[in-house]
């Protein structure tokens, strides 16, 4: 174990003040620009992003497609550069960090993607794959590294001698076990879980989230839980940011945003819920029409061509996020 | 009521069992594989009633979606139908002609994913024109009014104009729409949803859920919704049967499996799901891996990762059994005393 304690001495996990924000974003911004034809237009991926994130919290990060959630994890790990705003880890900018400090800073942060079938190559045991962070980062090898291995595995609820066996022995939950392994494996204080559980089937995603919230607890571990799945956001997170068409509209804790949100469109996201409840009435208010193009959003709150309480003002305006109570914050000028 | 129709004799001649639309018997489909015959549905039975929406649950795996295309004739080989049969209104549909006659007409599908449902090389016209001049049999005038009709009782919005637009104009929750004008062309009388909301964001879920939902309570269309979303079961099915490893292993009203779910399975999944409507306790799920299907055990299939397991379940298979009035289960441990 010493040496994956020298790979992880840089983080110190247990002094954390809980209230300084682990990672935090300002402003953050990401467009991208795409040909339709031979035109160029941009895509309003995230626009103004401010969260943050505090050691050994889950942040549940929700919204349906184009939303840009997953852009904005993939913006607070340095894997899409921002086109404007600022990324801070521990107070410090990281925004404009070289490659060769970003693979340092890797060691800190990580991610834990949906598809637990391509996050793996297929062609390596699946002891190998867990092995390479160690490589990349530390001198840890021979028998400290296969000892390291086991380790990870039954950390992970998986066989300490599976390593020598290919991905496709395994099935899609271990697989997304072995995924969290090799994650975990520098200790990270920050994980961003990208639709983590969303293509295993039920009973097995309550093994992974319920193994995702012992290894929180374990290793002071901060989650960007990002999904579509409300309910199990609501299950795993502490504080629940709303997103629709690359704004922020609503954040809160938990129990804000689920026992009282105030955004229309966060209500009609949990109202269209079906609940595995037959004695709960359906709301049946549904949400009219569809998600505006990226590429155009509309001016004012972006949320104007659906939403039911629209008033002038938000067709003009973009609404500013406003604290309702302390650590509410919603983006609405109707409610 | 159904005037539109070609053939008509042999409808007339067949048995209806009254209130009974699809009865399916001891149904097996097999799929040879290397390591030897994968069984999808595994002596399966099951009846839609008219007017009624039953749900289909399972994890995948599980042969729902093999039981769907197995009602419609859709069995492509290797595989085949090993034993049992799947009787509509008394004829059985495993019969190739009676198949054709029926599917489509009768029965509709309606699949998870329209973009590979629909022609990407067709506008949306095209392919209710051609639908209903061969299977509705309509011509001329009456084909654009059927279209038109169709697309606004699907809740598309300026139906003349979408007419033109080709599924990848569309936006998912749209051709979801376009799909169920399809299904709903030739006035089947029921309608089989494979997933029809896997993919779709949940407002747009919401809004196919209560089109299907209002379609199948303002047209009397009975509804098999094969899903894996309890909640779209919950708040959607009047029935439901559940489903494990090719089997039926409960079969319930909706709310007797809710309120008590019986096959410690029906219990597991249950307490698997986490709630957006309320702070639960922490979520249980089910120890051990989904069934590797070429390694069935001698038992019950669930008896791997049963917590009520006993000598019994690994040696038998237990059958579907009914408990109590419309409430049947395939667990030894909860089969009626002395019986």
């Amino acid at each position: 174990m010493t040496d994956t304690d020298r790979a992880t001495d840089t983080n110190p996990g247990e002094s954390d003040d809980l209230d300084t924000p682990l990672i935090e974003s300002k402003d953050l911004t990401v467009h991208f620009t795409r040909r339709v034809g031979s035109r160029r237009r941009t895509v309003h991926a995230l626009d103004d992003l401010n969260i943050f994130v505090r050691p050994g919290e889950t942040l549940g990060l929700v919204g349906e497609s184009g939303c840009g959630k997953s852009t904005a994890g993939r913006a607070l790990l340095g894997a899409i550069p921002p086109t404007a705003g600022k990324i801070l880890y521990r107070g410090d900018d990281v925004t404009d960090l070289s490659r060769r400090r970003w693979r340092a800073m890797r060691k800190h942060v990580q991610m834990i993607f949906q598809d637990p079938y391509s996050a793996l190559n297929p062609k390596r045991k699946i002891g190998e794959s867990i092995a390479e962070p160690y490589l990349v980062h530390t001198n840890v090898k021979g028998k400290e590294l296969d000892t390291a291995v086991s380790d990870l595995l039954e950390m992970v609820g998986l066989p300490r001698g599976a390593a020598n066996r290919y991905p496709h022995a395994f099935s899609g939950g271990q697989r997304q076990r072995i995924v969290i392994a090799r994650a975990l494996a520098l200790r990270p204080g920050f994980v961003v879980a990208d639709e983590a559980t969303s293509a295993l089937d039920v009973s097995i995603q309550a093994q992974i989230v319920s193994l995702m919230e012992q290894l929180q607890e374990e290793f002071k571990l901060a989650y960007l839980f990002i999904s579509h799945n409300l309910a199990v956001v609501r299950h795993i997170s502490d504080r629940v940011a709303i997103m629709y068409l690359g704004n922020l509209v609503e954040i809160g804790t938990q129990r804000d945003i689920y026992e009282s949100p105030i955004h229309p469109y966060s209500q009609a996201l949990l109202s269209a819920i079906p609940i595995p409840d037959p004695t709960v009435p359906r709301m049946n208010q549904p949400l009219t029409g569809d998600l505006p193009s990226p590429m155009a959003p509309p001016t004012g709150c972006r949320f104007n061509t659906r939403c039911p309480l629209a008033v002038e003002q938000c067709f003009v305006e973009r609404p500013p996020l406003e604290e309702r109570s302390t650590g509410h914050f919603v983006a609405c000028w109707v409610n | 009521m159904r005037q539109d129709r070609g053939v008509t004799e042999n409808n007339m001649a067949s048995v209806e069992t009254p209130g009974r639309l699809l009865e399916i018997k001891d149904l097996t489909v097999g799929f040879p594989t290397r390591d030897g015959m994968i069984y999808g549905v595994d002596h399966l039975t099951l009846n839609v009633a008219t007017h009624e929406r039953l749900g289909v649950v399972g994890e995948s795996g599980s042969g729902k979606s093999v039981m769907g295309l197995a009602i419609l004739g859709m069995v492509l080989p290797p595989g085949r139908i090993i034993s049992g049969s799947v009787l509509w209104k008394g004829e059985d549909v495993l019969d190739p002609a009676v198949a054709n006659r029926v599917r489509g007409r009768d029965i509709a599908m309606v699949f998870q994913d329209p973009m590979v449902s629909l022609n990407p090389l067709k506008s949306v016209g095209s392919q209710l024109r051609e639908l209903l001049r061969r299977s509705a049999g309509l011509k001329g005038d009456a084909v654009r009014a059927r279209s038109i009709e169709l697309l606004d009782l699907v809740g598309i919005a300026n139906a003349p104009e979408r007419l033109k637009a080709y599924p990848y104009e569309l936006s998912g929750g749209m051709r979801q729409r376009v799909m169920i004008a399809t299904a709903l062309a030739c006035e089947p009388e029921l309608l089989i949803a494979d997933e029809p909301t896997t993919g779709l964001d949940v407002t747009i879920q919401d809004q196919v859920l209560t089109l299907l939902h209002d379609l199948s309570t303002d047209l009397g269309v009975s509804i098999l919704m094969i899903t894996h979303d309890l909640g779209v079961v919950a708040q959607f099915c009047d029935r439901v049967q559940v489903m494990y490893a090719g089997r039926v292993i409960e079969r319930s009203p909706i709310l007797e499996l809710f309120a008590g779910p019986e096959h410690p399975y029906t219990a597991g999944l249950l307490a698997s799901v986490p709630r957006v409507d309320r702070e639960d306790a922490p979520l249980v799920g089910i120890p051990g891996e989904p069934l590797d299907r070429a390694q069935l055990p001698a038992g019950c299939a669930f008896s791997p990762r049963c917590g009520e397991v006993s000598d019994r379940c690994r040696e038998a298979r237990p059958e579907l059994v009914k408990i109590r009035d419309r409430q049947w289960v395939a667990c030894f441990n909860r089969e009626p005393e002395g019986e």
